[in-house]
């Protein structure tokens, strides 16, 4: 039964495409998510990073059809999201987990019940106390005898995450939608989540987004990076690459701020990401870019596109792509 | 004389499931414009500490030991002089505070009643003074605490936290709900009125890393007890105690080969407090526990390998032993 692989991801062997998703709130005028693509393969681990507010929520909840989209498209193992057909078999293979593990249980629910709940809403057949242990201990919490009859308040935060983690995979999704699944846990314990994490992907071939604004997470379990600003992602790419060698001006202020990185100096940027109701024009960065503050886009002569033309991910090299002026005119320069 | 002096501090909950004791014999100096940090997982009796400091715990708690604000010993102070020392000795910016604020007052309004209340003179202008020097708009004093992001309201309760000049900040997981980049911000704020006024900071939280970039030292505390203690960055790095490397193992170096898709944390729980068990009580979780650790629970003691190096110090059987 643990046996199981993901089978049948779509025909190019995609297991979600976005294609131009934009998704607005209070008639169109706060620009939540503002035209992304991005396509996740079989045993992929996306993660999906940025500051509070820059879209990535409402991102994953759009994948699972819970926000209506204004513009583009998505599609789940070949099926559109928000199309009829199969949205019931997409609600079991594409699984979600929070930021909160001890808002997500039922307080009055035992560890049974918060597992054996999916199965029925879901008919998944077989003998379901086997099914429920068997979730139980893959997710590390083992015995399973141990923990069936208690309740979630008598659980640590980490083993709630594991409960959660459990009640999803006993689903056997394609795709696990993983929303800050460790920002609020104890440092100690966040490394073991992300091995469970990282492990169904090598065992069983499911693919995760992971939300975060933690860029050491991506290191740890991430193949891809994709950063988030103001709604649109401004640079994707190999894990190594995007956070070994960033591109984006953006990126490279948030790896400085992170304690864990060595040799970069501090750049701190002013202010908090700004609201989607007001998107800057031009590239909507500029008004934090340090490339821009410093004058140095002006005195090498794009100053004005970086304030006046709005740009999209162009590649930088393979599969590496950035949405910056200031890189797309050094890389023609260089050809 | 020390800013901050705890001398085998011991805090005891009282609770109808019985005894907890959250602080066991703790012993922690802090010099004037100092910063020391207290580090350990959620549990370990971090936020009981801070609520020692100024008597803030719940009635009933047993306290013993001796806390010492300039000398003074704060358990020993008449109401009316602990009221005088709260806020203008020593402030607190508590865990989980951001919605603490009174909802329904502006924060202007609410940093000039904490002046007002201790300081008096010239509360409004001061309460802009304030809000300017912790990196906000004078215009921000109008606003109520929900027109505010998270990272402007943790800015807030600092400003209110300092209306009355404290020598001593306590600051408990004052970043620990914030974006990285905010985050940034505030430890940048803290880091400068340290430097600019002298002010002597006790930085608490779970996140080591943290620690390590914004103290001078740091002390690391497991299951109510410091279990090590030192100059924070050579802590952090060649740590001594066994629970000490495991915590900061678990922080991946971004562009390190080693810890790329290895992500390394402490497997298991913190003990109960009310169910320690004898001998070290990290024992279960240790990977280098030798069968005596299950009865002998070793107190802090100097972890001196190399001559005239007297600053670090941590409880473990392996440390300090082939001291000559
Ligand atoms: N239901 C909603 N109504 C109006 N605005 C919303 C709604 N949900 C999210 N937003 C706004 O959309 C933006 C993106 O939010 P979110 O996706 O939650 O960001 P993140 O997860 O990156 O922190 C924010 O500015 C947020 O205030
Ligand atoms: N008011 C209280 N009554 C009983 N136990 C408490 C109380 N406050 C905290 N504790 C217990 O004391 C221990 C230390 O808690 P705390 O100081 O909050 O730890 P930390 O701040 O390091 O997370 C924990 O086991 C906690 O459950
Ligand atoms: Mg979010
Ligand atoms: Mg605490």
């Amino acid at each position: 039964m643990w046996g199981w692989r993901v089978s049948d991801p779509s025909p190019n062997g995609n297991v979600v495409e976005l294609t131009n998703v934009q998704v607005q709130f209070n008639g169109g005028r706060v620009r939540a998510v503002d035209t992304v693509s991005l396509e996740v393969g079989r045993s992929e681990v996306v993660a999906l990073v940025g500051e509070s507010g820059c879209g990535k929520t409402t991102l994953i909840r759009s994948i699972i059809g819970l926000e209506p989209l204004a513009h583009g498209s998505i599609t789940v193992l070949g099926q559109e999201v928000g199309g009829r057909r199969g949205l019931r078999s997409l609600r079991r293979r594409v699984q979600m987990i929070f930021q909160d593990p001890t808002g997500a249980l039922n307080p009055r629910h035992s560890i049974y019940e918060a597992v054996a709940e999916g199965l029925r809403i879901h008919k998944v057949k077989g003998h379901e106390p086997t099914l429920v242990a068997g979730a139980l201990s893959s997710a590390g919490l083992r015995p399973a005898e141990r923990y069936l009859r208690r309740f979630p308040h008598e659980l640590s935060g980490g083993q709630r995450q594991r409960v959660l983690i459990a009640a999803a995979m006993a689903l056997q999704p394609a795709l696990l939608l993983a929303d800050e699944p460790v920002a609020s846990l104890d440092a100690s314990i966040r490394g073991e989540i992300l091995a469970l994490m990282r492990s169904f992907v090598d065992s069983h071939g499911v693919s995760i987004i992971a939300v975060t604004h933690d860029l050491g997470l991506a290191w740890n379990i991430a193949d891809r990076v994709a950063v988030m600003y103001l709604g649109r992602i401004v640079e994707v790419g190999p894990t190594e690459e995007v956070l070994g060698a960033p591109k984006h001006p953006y990126t490279r202020a948030l790896l400085s701020v992170v304690p864990e990185v060595a040799g970069l100096e501090q750049q701190i940027l002013t202010g908090e990401t700004p609201d989607p109701s007001r998107v800057p024009s031009g590239c909507r960065f500029h008004p934090r870019c340090p490339v821009v503050a410093s004058g140095e886009a002006d005195r090498l002569g794009f100053g004005d596109r970086c304030r006046g033309v709005d740009l999209e991910l162009e590649p930088e090299v393979g599969d590496h792509r950035v949405a910056c002026h200031a890189v797309a005119i050094s890389a023609t320069a260089g050809q | 004389m020390s800013v901050l002096e705890l001398r085998d501090l011991n805090v005891t909950y009282r609770t109808e499931g019985g005894d907890v004791p959250a602080v066991r014999g703790v012993n922690l100096t802090l010099e004037i414009g100092e910063t020391v940090g207290l580090a350990g997982e959620s549990g370990c009796g971090k936020s009981t500490i801070a609520a020692a400091v100024l008597r803030l715990l719940p009635k009933g708690t047993k306290v013993t030991g001796e806390v010492l604000l300039d000398g003074e010993d704060v358990y020993a102070m008449r109401p009316g002089r602990l009221r005088a020392v709260r806020w203008t000795s020593a402030a607190i910016v508590f865990q989980g505070a951001l919605h603490s604020l009174n909802p329904v007052r502006r924060v202007g309004q609410q940093i000039e009643e904490a002046i007002r209340l201790h300081a008096g003179e010239r509360a409004e202008t001061r309460a802009v003074e304030l809000l300017e020097r912790v990196g906000l708009p004078a215009a921000r004093a109008q606003h109520y605490p929900h027109q505010l992001s998270g990272g402007q309201r943790q800015r807030v309760l600092i400003a209110l936290a300092l209306a009355c000049e404290p020598k001593l900040l306590i600051a408990d997981e004052p970043t620990t709900a914030l974006d990285v980049m905010v985050q940034a911000q505030v430890l940048a704020l803290l880091e400068e009125l340290q430097r600019d006024r002298g002010l002597s900071l006790l930085f608490i939280t779970h996140d080591l890393s943290v620690l390590t970039h914004t103290c001078e030292k740091l002390a690391v505390m497991y299951a109510g007890r410091i279990v090590e203690q030192g100059p924070s960055k050579a802590v952090f790095e060649r740590p001594d105690h066994p629970y000490t490397r495991a915590l900061a193992a678990s922080f991946p170096t971004i562009g390190d080969p080693a810890s790329r898709m290895n992500p390394r944390g402490l497997a298991g729980d913190p003990p109960d407090p009310s169910a320690l068990p004898s001998g070290c009580p990290f024992q279960i979780r240790c990977d280098v526990a030798i069968p005596e650790c299950t009865t002998l629970d070793v107190a802090l003691r100097d972890a001196v390998s190399v001559k005239g190096l007297a600053d670090r110090r941590a409880a473990c059987v392996h440390v300090g032993v082939a001291r000559v």
